[in-house]
């Protein structure tokens, strides 16, 4: 294989240990912060920001810092009466990411009772296809993204008898390529993230036989860069959120052992911002609450000690899975 | 490439631009309340979108905080009359001028004696200091008649989400809107995917500008026309297709054929633009569906082949043209054409096919070393020789249970 131009430097200027309370004050500051340009400009994704940074402040150990109250009567706000999914904020339009967001959430704070859950099956369950597949909400653009939240939110909802599971593992398999990789449709590119969400179904309903786990294990860890830090595509630059979707892949796939995980470790750190907390995409950039729980849970996944386990499949702290019952299937090599 | 645009477009001297807004600074009185708020602004939205601390613009900036924030709305009377004529003169030139092909946010300082919109050789810059303001003033706009559930005037709906999705492509809700408008007959599919385009040419890679592309194609473009419509002798310019579904085909034609090209301008403009290679797989789907692939597939194979020799580290170049290897295997498998050679000259087997690929590829690793892609693709096409030559399809399931375990509950 070839050399990689495309590469970040580590220098001895970037962090080399975890700043655990920049980060956890980094999520604390950031959720206070509601009266500019940029809290406009995000919301449109803000009922998944809001799960990147409780989740992150959990691993962390300080979730009491939320008030809860405030976060659940917001969610209650974003359930669509009508559909019954949820918007990532108030007056926009419900779509599976969210929904999953929204339980995702409501399961962590233990307050599935707050909101109407036979709606959300419902919802859900109506968006899936004749093939097996899911459209995103009602306009109908369909990603295995979306298969991958829809099995997701049933499972954690314990409803999957609600949709065909089968088919739904059909459609999924539909989208695997040549080099064992999956992508977003049938015939679609591989690409990391598509296969932690395809991976993750199949882990979820418990069909990781179909995977050949060492064709796609090669393909993931052929994903590691020299500076240690992973990509999500041949000859693309590394970014520490592919530190999550490769790293979980391979935790469900039984092959975690088969990347330089010191090597990972000095990226994943590389990528914190020792002035405002909070990691970025790759060393030197701006950070941002999606790369800081993905940072975060991928050093977790490596076995960061001050850091609460996580689950590969759920990316929700493993006891809230614990607590709840719910499994995933995990390759054993 | 864009940072040149955006000299040329300050180079640029407006004579012939009215003066529709006033210097803030002279005209307006800002509470000290505002002014303080500006200073305990913190840093990272200023960057957001590239700007920095320099004298002009804060006021402004006071101004859109107090539009998002909701909680002031006594300063609005004249600043929406602004925030409006910004929206309707860019509306115009998008209306106008149907060569436009290009759009940016320029970077200015603030000077603001002048109208922020720049309209020069069919491209049309923001200035940026009105970005937030205006942007805030159209989204409360959008926000507040869809929770009042009032129904708008569509012309004024479309204003606003053509500024906001400018601004902010990825806002599926504006996108949904615009939608609705379109299928109501509000809104003109060809104003949409001209407007679409030009918002490619910022963000070339927006997922959310294909999908509502290919929603447009499903639901406007190829939208299933009523038998009764057809007229009584069934004379028609469309095209049956076998199942007594009829179709616009030269409209559907000419949209895909369109598509391919804006696939490849996408491409050209964002390195490994996945969304825009989904969007062109996507386009060979339909091609399948409501033309057929056999012309298509012969003119992309040797297009691919042209771009892969100059983009040899973009494995979605070479990742489309598996796709294109398949496509052809399986019309030759399905005898929708005899011989490979009706698709690619002097080819006439399968095998030979894969043979001249792999030639193709070894021809480039040799000139161009290093590239994991090359390698990728290399393995693609050594795979698929294999299955065809052995006949056992490469394994790609696990050996059975019980190598699986489920985790502890």
């Amino acid at each position: 294989m070839g050399s990689h131009p495309k590469d970040v430097v580590i220098t001895d200027e970037h962090p080399k240990t975890l700043l655990y309370q920049k980060h956890a004050d980094y999520i604390v500051g950031y959720s206070k912060k509601k009266d500019d340009y940029e809290f406009t400009m995000t919301e449109h994704f803000r009922m998944s920001g809001m799960y990147w940074g409780i989740t992150a402040l959990d691993l962390l150990n300080q979730l009491d810092r939320m008030d809860s109250t405030e976060i659940l009567d917001f969610i209650c706000k974003c359930q669509d009466k009508g559909s019954g999914g949820f918007s990532p904020s108030i007056g926009h339009d419900a779509h599976l990411l969210y929904t999953l967001s929204a339980v995702q959430i409501l399961v962590i704070l233990e307050a599935l009772d707050k909101v109407d859950v036979e709606a959300i099956v419902k919802y859900v369950a109506g968006l899936q296809n004749e093939d097996g597949s899911f459209s995103g909400d009602q306009w109908g653009e369909v990603d295995t993204r979306f298969s991958f939240c829809a099995v997701n939110t049933l499972a954690l909802l314990k409803r999957l008898d609600a949709i065909n599971t089968e088919k739904a593992v059909e459609f999924v398999m539909r989208c695997q390529n040549v080099d064992g990789g999956f992508g977003t449709r049938p015939g679609s590119e591989s690409h990391a993230g598509q296969i932690y969400c395809c991976v993750g179904l199949l882990s979820i309903t418990g069909q990781l036989h179909r995977v050949n786990g060492d064709l796609l294990g090669w393909w993931l860890c052929e994903r590691q860069l020299p500076s240690g830090g992973l990509n999500g595509r041949p000859e693309k630059l590394p970014d520490v959120c592919y530190s999550w979707w490769v790293l979980a892949s391979l935790t469900m796939l039984g092959r975690l052992h088969w990347i330089n995980a010191d090597k990972m470790r000095v990226f994943i750190l590389a990528t914190q911002d020792a002035e405002t907390g909070g990691f970025t995409d790759r060393p030197g950039d701006m950070v941002d609450l999606y790369h800081t729980l993905f940072g975060l849970a991928g050093l977790s996944l490596l076995g960061e000690s001050s850091l609460k386990p996580i689950n590969p499949v759920f990316c929700m702290p493993q006891y809230v899975l614990d607590r709840i019952s719910v499994t995933v299937q995990i390759m054993s090599t | 490439m864009r940072k040149g645009k955006i000299r040329k477009f300050n180079r640029f001297h407006y004579t012939n631009e009215v003066a529709c807004v006033k210097r803030n600074r002279q005209r307006r009185k800002t509470s000290k309340l505002e002014r303080t708020r500006y200073r305990n602004h913190n840093k990272p939205a200023d960057f957001f979108l590239g700007f920095s601390h320099t004298s002009g613009f804060p006021l402004l900036l006071c101004d859109s905080f107090i539009y998002i924030t909701g909680k002031v709305s006594t300063l609005t009377t004249m600043e929406d009359v602004t925030c409006e004529r910004i929206m309707k003169k860019i509306e115009a030139v998008l209306s106008q001028d149907t060569l436009l092909d290009e759009f940016d946010i320029v970077f200015s300082l603030g000077e603001v004696n002048r109208s922020p919109v720049v309209h020069v050789e069919h491209k049309l810059g923001l200035e940026s200091w009105c970005v937030k303001h205006v942007y805030a003033y159209a989204y409360a706009k959008i926000m507040g008649s869809k929770q009042t559930k009032r129904r708008e005037d569509p012309a004024q709906v479309l204003r606003w989400t053509q500024f906001c999705l400018l601004i902010a492509p990825e806002v599926t809700t504006f996108w949904n809107l615009r939608k609705v408008l379109l299928g109501q007959g509000d809104l003109s599919a060809n104003l949409e995917l001209h407007f679409t385009r030009l918002i490619l040419s910022r963000k070339p890679k927006c997922m959310e500008v294909f999908q509502h592309r290919k929603w447009m194609f499903k639901n406007v473009i190829a939208k299933v026309i009523p038998q009764q419509a057809n007229g009584p002798n069934g004379i028609d310019p469309e095209h049956h297709n076998g199942n007594g579904v009829v179709f616009h085909s030269e409209q559907i034609e000419r949209f895909l054929f369109a598509e391919l090209d804006l696939c490849t301008w996408a491409a050209n403009k964002h390195q490994n633009n996945y969304h825009s290679w989904n969007h062109r797989l996507w386009v060979i789907q339909q091609f399948a569906t409501y033309v057929g692939l056999v012309d298509v597939c012969r003119a992309e194979y040797e297009e691919s082949h042209k771009w892969i020799s100059v983009h040899v580290s973009e494995h979605s170049g070479l990742h489309y043209l598996q796709y294109l290897l398949d496509s052809i295997v399986s019309l030759v498998n399905e005898s929708k054409v005899e011989n490979v050679s009706e698709i690619v000259p002097y080819v006439n087997s399968v095998t030979k096919l894969y043979q001249r690929e792999l030639d193709f590829n070894r021809d480039l690793i040799e000139e161009y070393e290093d590239h994991e892609a090359l390698f990728c693709h290399r393995r693609f096409l050594l795979t698929r020789l294999r299955d065809l030559l052995c006949s056992s399809p490469q394994r790609t399931c696990s050996p059975p249970p019980p190598a699986l375990k489920r985790s502890p509950g």
